[in-house]
């Protein structure tokens, strides 16, 4: 018969350690010390784990433990009884593996963020009641309001309406009937400069400068609107709500132990990349509503030249940092103004 | 170290110090398996991970030689975390779909928050044991209530704040609008100058209901330390920000855009390590006010944590996570816990040995795992 193994035996009463030799015998594990004889099945013990270094503690059932301080002496014997490990140990174990699970965590990570997140997003924003957006809406319309980022109008009403009308007459040539979206369109007066915003819940801001910067365009104008209608059909301002959320638990998951603001930079970069999707399929909505219209699409590049100049010129005047939300500051200037070419290249031959 | 051991042992007292054996290397490997378990199972993985973190954590905490260990079952905590995820889910749910339905959410909420700090309590210390014996927190859910009570009064009037602000009133002339202006600042300092007592009488129902055996341990301190404390904290924290911060804070207003940029990011990164410097001291003030001043008939602890190296230790943890994009993570939170737990001596008015035997008559020490009937788990 093998020498057993040299352990500390604790009733789990006392904090008097018993000297005892650890046997597994026919699936009974023996425990033998100063009188003390114990018998229990390998299964009902919970059995320690693996590790390079320290103490090992085998938890019995009934508050009983046994502590082995040389873990090196115990992992040799456990082996010898048959005692395996589990898979999640052999892998904590092996570098190889470990540097397997980096690769496969930045996998899962990279697959989740390019399509989970946006999928996951669209299902859960699909099972959120359209009355949450209005609420929503309402919401972030009250902070720009409370914040003094808008303020009422100074553009004259007929000319409001005038836009409102030829929006909604575009509108009627480009959706059958059963799939017109909602119109709520407002105009306000903005620190933002010449923009336009789609709030959840389907109500669109012109800002006065984009009202002003495109007085001479009409076209220009409907083209900018059927964009804001592209976020609202696909309800894009809620999906970013979702997937900024959900970037930020599975962040909270990985470093909110660490730190909260740290877990949250992830979901504030991430968010940046998604809605360059968001405004392409958007343009998408603003060329199908220009080409209903008889519109050719390449109208819009005169959106981005007027943009950046104008850009230019409050830089130059006012030297503030641009606040970053809607139309104006998006980034891929260049492409876009090449999809909307494109698009308009692709009708011209279609027709 | 060394003062401790230095300690003479005159008549029965024993000097029991704390050392802390894990490595990073280690917890790395433990931690990246884990993880990936918990996010590929979508998070269902998380309280397997979390008790080997834990046992881990505890296994190679050695005082005055044995390690502690830690009991919870995986399965008992998962539902405690399904618990609490639906609690959190159905409060912000609540609050996306009425301001009425958020306001119910919080009541609920928060009446419940006592309940849950002291299972938490409860069954981590039910389930941490030396020597073979289970520790207890022996506070009772009433006191738990009294103890963060002092809290209901702020938070009520910030959320009746809430709720004025959140009734729609489009003319902005109106008088409530006027007062809320200044109540609300008033409200705010309020709170704010209320918070060290609160931390206190939190503090003084955590620190003065922990038990092994017979002992059982209260603290030995007023509300006055931790207003010092407080003050001395944002202190730091003005100090850390003026000094790092300026410079960028100033370069935000430059004409280049890419310096702009560069300073934005700097920015950030300042506030970053502010974060971590006036965090780390606050940490170890508090770590040695709170356990120096922990004590039980014949327990004594002494914490000697120096905040200079405890600082630099954060600064340099801090900014190897950024850099390595959280993959530092467990190399930082392995040196932490060493440097936080070797700060920490225990002083016996008796042999282990002896206690051992005493605590023998003590049947209720050994099964007290009510806690498990929660399952909940939060970190303090």
């Amino acid at each position: 018969m093998p020498p057993g193994l040299e352990a500390d035996y604790f009733d789990g009463r006392s904090a008097r350690a018993i000297r005892v030799s650890l046997r597994v015998e026919n699936g009974m594990l023996r425990i033998v010390g100063d009188a003390l004889d114990l018998s229990v099945p390998v299964a009902s013990v919970d059995w320690p784990e693996r590790r390079s270094r320290g103490v090992r503690m085998a938890h019995l059932k009934g508050g009983g433990s046994l502590h082995c301080s040389s873990g090196m002496a115990w992992d040799a014997w456990a082996r010898d009884q048959g005692l395996g490990d589990s898979f999640v140990v052999r892998a904590q174990q092996s570098w190889r593996l470990v540097v397997g699970s980096v690769a496969a965590l930045i996998a899962v990570c990279a697959a989740f963020y390019l399509w989970g997140v946006p999928v996951a997003a669209r299902v859960i924003v699909g099972l959120v009641p359209p009355g949450v957006d209005a609420r929503v809406g309402e919401v972030v319309l009250d902070t720009l309001r409370d914040q003094e980022l808008v303020a009422p109008s100074a553009i004259e009403w007929e000319q409001q309406d005038r836009i409102r009308t030829a929006f909604a007459e575009a509108v009627g040539r480009t959706w059958p009937p059963g799939d017109r979206p909602a119109l709520n369109l407002r105009f306000y007066e903005s620190v933002l400069g010449a923009n336009a915003l789609a709030l959840p819940g389907g109500t669109i801001i012109v800002t006065d400068d984009m009202v002003r910067l495109l007085a001479d365009r009409e076209d220009v104008m409907l083209g900018v609107l059927a964009h804001e209608i592209g976020h609202v059909r696909e309800r894009h301002s809620m999906r970013a709500l979702v997937q900024v959320s959900l970037i930020g638990a599975v962040a909270g998951l990985a470093y909110g132990d660490y730190s909260a603001v740290l877990a949250g930079v992830p979901a504030v970069l991430g968010q940046m990349a998604y809605s360059r999707d968001f405004e392409r399929r958007a343009d998408d909505e603003s060329i199908r509503l220009l080409r209903a219209n008889g519109i050719s699409p390449e109208v819009m590049a005169m959106l981005f030249q007027r943009l950046q100049a104008e850009s230019m010129r409050r830089a130059k005047a006012a030297k503030r940092f641009d606040l970053g939300i809607a139309l104006a500051s998006h980034p891929a200037d260049e492409e876009r103004m090449r999809r909307f070419r494109e698009a308009a290249h692709e009708g011209s031959m279609a027709r | 170290m060394e003062e401790v051991q230095a300690v003479p042992q005159t008549g029965t007292s024993h000097a029991l110090d704390l050392r802390f054996t894990g490595s990073g290397n280690e917890y790395f490997r433990i931690w990246i398996v884990n993880l990936l378990l918990t996010i590929i199972t979508l998070g269902l993985y998380y309280p397997w991970a979390r008790v080997r973190r834990l046992r881990y954590f505890h296994g190679n905490t050695l005082v005055g030689g044995h390690a502690l260990d830690f009991h919870g079952e995986p399965k008992k905590m998962l539902r405690g975390f399904l618990l609490a995820g639906a609690l959190v889910l159905l409060y912000s749910y609540a609050g996306r779909i009425s301001p009425l339905a958020g306001g119910v959410a919080f009541l609920a909420v928060a009446s419940f928050v006592p309940a849950l700090l002291w299972a938490a309590l409860r069954f981590r210390l039910a389930n941490t044991s030396w020597r073979g014996m289970r520790m207890r927190f022996a506070g009772t859910i009433g006191g738990a209530y009294r103890a963060l009570a002092a809290a209901v009064v702020p938070f009520a009037l910030l959320v009746g704040l809430g709720w004025l602000s959140g009734s729609p009133t489009d003319d902005p002339d109106q008088p409530p609008r006027t007062a809320l202006a200044i109540a609300a600042p008033l409200v705010l300092l309020l709170a704010l100058s209320l918070a060290p007592l609160m931390f206190w009488l939190f503090k003084r129902y955590q620190h003065g209901n922990l038990a092994l055996g017979e002992e059982r341990s209260r603290l030995g301190l007023g509300p006055g330390p931790f207003f010092a404390l407080s003050f001395k904290v944002a202190g730091v924290f003005m100090l850390a920000s003026l000094a790092l911060n300026i410079g960028p804070a100033l370069a935000v207003g430059l004409e280049d855009l890419r310096g702009r940029t560069w300073a934005l990011l700097l920015l950030v990164f300042g506030y970053l390590i502010v974060l971590a410097i006036s965090g780390a001291y606050a940490t170890s003030r508090l770590q040695n006010l709170l356990w120096s001043n922990t004590a039980s008939a014949r327990i004594r602890f002494r914490s000697a944590l120096e905040a200079m190296p405890y600082i630099r230790l954060a600064i340099t943890n801090a900014v190897l996570v950024i850099l390595t994009l959280g993959f530092y993570w467990p190399y930082a939170a392995t040196a932490t816990a060493k440097m936080r737990l070797e700060a920490v001596a225990v002083q016996l008015d008796v042999s282990p040995d002896e206690l051992a035997t005493e605590w023998r008559r003590d049947d209720d020490a050994a099964g007290d795992a009510a806690g498990d009937l929660f399952g909940i788990d939060i970190g303090f």
